[in-house]
């Protein structure tokens, strides 16, 4: 196979994943017409690509096609009564809640980047800010329209089509190409989010605080720290609906960041220096009389966009990143066994944080009740100790991880910690049972 | 008022239509698959409040069929320009492979081009500031051993736009042709380009925003004005060892 050996022009792209741990040259097609999906035979692999920002090298594999959605971002249909929205795939999530807010109409769960297509959103069922109320990004997806070259395009629902609805959302692109969704929009409550915070000193303070907030958002940051004693010392975020809409919105990026640019970069800035001084003065920024600010909702859903350099300062060797699903009750003694193993394996932590989370996916991702932990660290030896230690105690504690966040995670955990992974893989070979879609993550995790 | 974009859901035509939404303006958006035209023209209406037509209209057919289109342009009203932005190669388009590509090739990039413009004349000339715009490529500049149909057919293009801008002087019709250079679209994706390929959000919006001003013939990027010269300057001895 060459790339003379497809329909549509087609050449040899690098892709990297976004933590930049995985990086492949394989085919690429940028399709931009409906029959572009349809040329290409069912006998070559293939994967859809949105913004290529997951960590976990989803959208790309050696060997496999690999096509690119971001031509196919057209509003479709709006029914202002239902408020529902029909989009295509590789619309971005940033253009889409633009298109709302304009219209007093809000996503109610919104991903980190506004890179991030809306079939991303679906294929890794994203979370927001506030997914103990929200849910997760399939929860607000009335229905899609999915391409597998066996069966054409069709329509999947809940109510329609529920396996295949179950297993799309959240199946990384495993079931077919997702060629555009009706999502349910919301009321915008206001017009601006008003964000305080507060000093705490442990991440079981955090986990308590957020448990026992109220506010529409909430969630933690914990900076690294030199000792595994100081790992909790952080800052509760709270954020409240404003009416008062705030006087200027910030300045567009003028580049948006990708896993190409993130690493260009050809060295890694944080280190045990940098990391405790970044902490320290970001610490000190949102305390004190930055305390409380208003922003923007899209400053507000998107607060990396604003500060790329965090990403950028990991340079080419990249990031780590885990994030675990753990239950409430066992949460305090999850994080004293944590923080042995920061103890004993030295990882150079950069930050961590904590979400309360309810979901209820049946592929791939998280499902159930409790609090999220994200925890980024630099790569380097000391970290694959670190990264070996925590999947020993990811299957001792029974918590769940998020494989969209873990670019090196083994079938070996992922089969035993997530509920929905047998019955994922069943789905996906009675959907595709000559495995046309593939991808890194999925060989990885032998789906 | 209103303006028809052939090729419109993809490539150039995308953003010339994008443009001209943006700008309030209608469309009849023309592609030869409506599934694509259709989910342009609920866009451009959701966002930007335009109304927008779709259409299916085939130019590799020898003879197009334009009743459809027909249709639709009636109930738009009058017409105030059109802007074709069709156009493709084939592989095997170079000496010796020209039997099985050379009837498509041309009839696409040039033939139908001819024909949907004399088929859309008579509405266009009652227009107000009425406009027709043509697609070229700097691959017409001079002939060479790659894309031997596809160049000619464009250089038929940039001919017939001169005979046709002589021919419809006097009517107030303005008649702009562009010599596009490497542009990023599925034409040029995988080709080894010499020189920087332009956003067709770029040339895209260039076109729009140049319906208004003048007639004739425009490179973009403009630097290819100059390309084209000296390769047409080139000695034969020099050129034949260049390989283009």
């Amino acid at each position: 196979m060459d790339e003379r050996s497809f329909a549509l022009p087609t050449r040899l792209s690098k892709f990297v994943s976004f933590d930049g741990r995985v990086i492949v040259t394989t085919f690429h097609q940028r399709p931009d017409r409906y029959r572009h999906l349809e040329v290409a035979p069912e006998s070559i692999p293939r994967i859809a690509r949105g913004g290529g920002f997951s960590y976990a090298a989803a959208s790309f594999g050696a060997g496999v096609l690999v096509q690119e959605m971001t031509m196919f971002s057209r509003i479709l249909d709006h029914d202002p009564t239902e408020r529902l929205l029909r989009v295509e795939a590789g619309a971005r999530a940033g253009d889409i809640l633009s298109w709302a807010l304009k219209r007093n109409l809000c996503l109610p769960v919104v991903p980190g980047y506004p890179g991030i297509t809306i079939g991303g959103c679906i294929a890794a069922d994203v979370h927001g800010k506030n997914p103990r109320t929200d849910g997760t990004f399939r929860d607000w997806v009335r229905a899609f329209t999915l391409y597998h070259p066996a069966f054409g395009f069709i329509q999947a629902s809940p109510e329609t089509r529920g396996d295949l609805f179950d297993a799309t959302c959240g199946g990384f692109g495993l079931t077919g190409i997702i060629v555009d969704a009706t999502l349910r929009l919301v009321p915008l409550p206001a017009a601006s989010v008003r964000f305080s915070s507060i000093r705490v000193n442990s991440l079981q303070h955090a986990a308590e605080r957020i448990l026992n907030s109220s506010a529409p958002f909430s969630y933690s940051w914990h900076g690294g720290a030199l000792n595994a004693s100081r790992i909790g010392d952080g800052l509760v975020f709270s954020a409240e609906w404003e009416p008062a809409s705030v006087a200027a919105a910030p300045s567009p990026v003028r580049r948006q960041l990708t896993s190409e640019n993130r690493r260009r970069l050809p060295f890694c800035l944080w280190n045990r220096l940098t990391v405790p001084a970044a902490s320290w003065a970001f610490m000190l920024a949102n305390s004190g009389r930055g305390q409380s600010r208003t922003m923007s909702v899209n400053e507000a859903c998107f607060p990396f966009e604003q500060q790329q350099a965090y990403h950028r300062f990991f340079g080419r060797k990249g990031l780590g990143e885990m994030q675990l699903l753990i239950s409430v009750a066992e949460f305090n003694r999850f994080v004293d066994r944590l923080a042995a193993v920061i103890r004993q394996q030295r990882p150079l932590i950069t930050f961590m944080s904590i979400k309360a989370f309810r979901g209820r996916s049946r592929a791939l991702s998280v499902s159930g009740e409790g609090l999220l932990l994200a925890i980024d660290y630099v790569r380097s030896p000391t970290a694959d100790g670190f990264e070996s230690s925590m999947d020993r105690l990811i299957l001792d504690a029974g918590v769940q991880p998020n494989v969209s966040k873990d670019s090196r995670i083994a079938a070996s955990v992922v089969g035993r910690s997530l509920p929905g992974y047998r019955n994922f893989v069943e789905s996906v070979h009675r959907i595709d049972p000559k495995r046309t879609f593939q991808s890194d993550l999925a060989r990885r995790l032998d789906i | 008022m209103t303006y028809v974009v052939i090729g419109a859901p993809s490539g150039v035509g995308r953003y010339v239509a994008e443009s001209l939404a943006a700008a309030g303006e209608d469309l009849l958006l023309v592609s030869r698959d409506k599934r694509d035209s259709t989910a342009q023209a609920a866009d451009l209406f959701y966002r930007y409040n335009i109304r927008a037509k779709a259409v299916a209209l085939d130019l590799g057919e020898h003879r197009p069929e334009f009743l459809d289109f027909d249709r639709a342009l009636e109930s738009l009203g009058n017409v105030n320009g059109i802007v074709i932005t069709v156009g493709g190669g084939l592989e095997n388009d170079s000496i010796g492979g020209l039997e099985a590509c050379a009837d498509a090739i041309m009839t696409v990039n040039f033939l139908s081009v001819c024909l949907c413009i004399e088929h859309v004349l008579p509405r266009i000339r009652h227009g107000r500031e009425p406009v027709i715009v043509g697609i070229g490529s700097i691959a017409a500049c001079r002939g060479r051993s790659r894309n031997v149909i596809y160049s000619a057919a464009k250089r038929a293009l940039l001919s017939y736009f001169e005979s046709l801008r002589h021919a419809v002087d006097g009517w107030g019709v303005r008649v702009q042709f562009y010599q596009l250079g490497y542009v990023d679209t599925n034409l040029a994706f995988g080709q080894r380009l010499l020189l920087p390929a332009a956003s067709p959000r770029s040339v895209g919006r260039k076109i729009a925003n140049n319906l208004k001003h003048g007639s004739g013939v425009f490179f973009y990027p403009r630097f290819w004005y100059v390309v084209c010269l000296l390769l047409r300057a080139l000695p034969w001895p020099v050129f034949r060892r260049m390989k283009l």
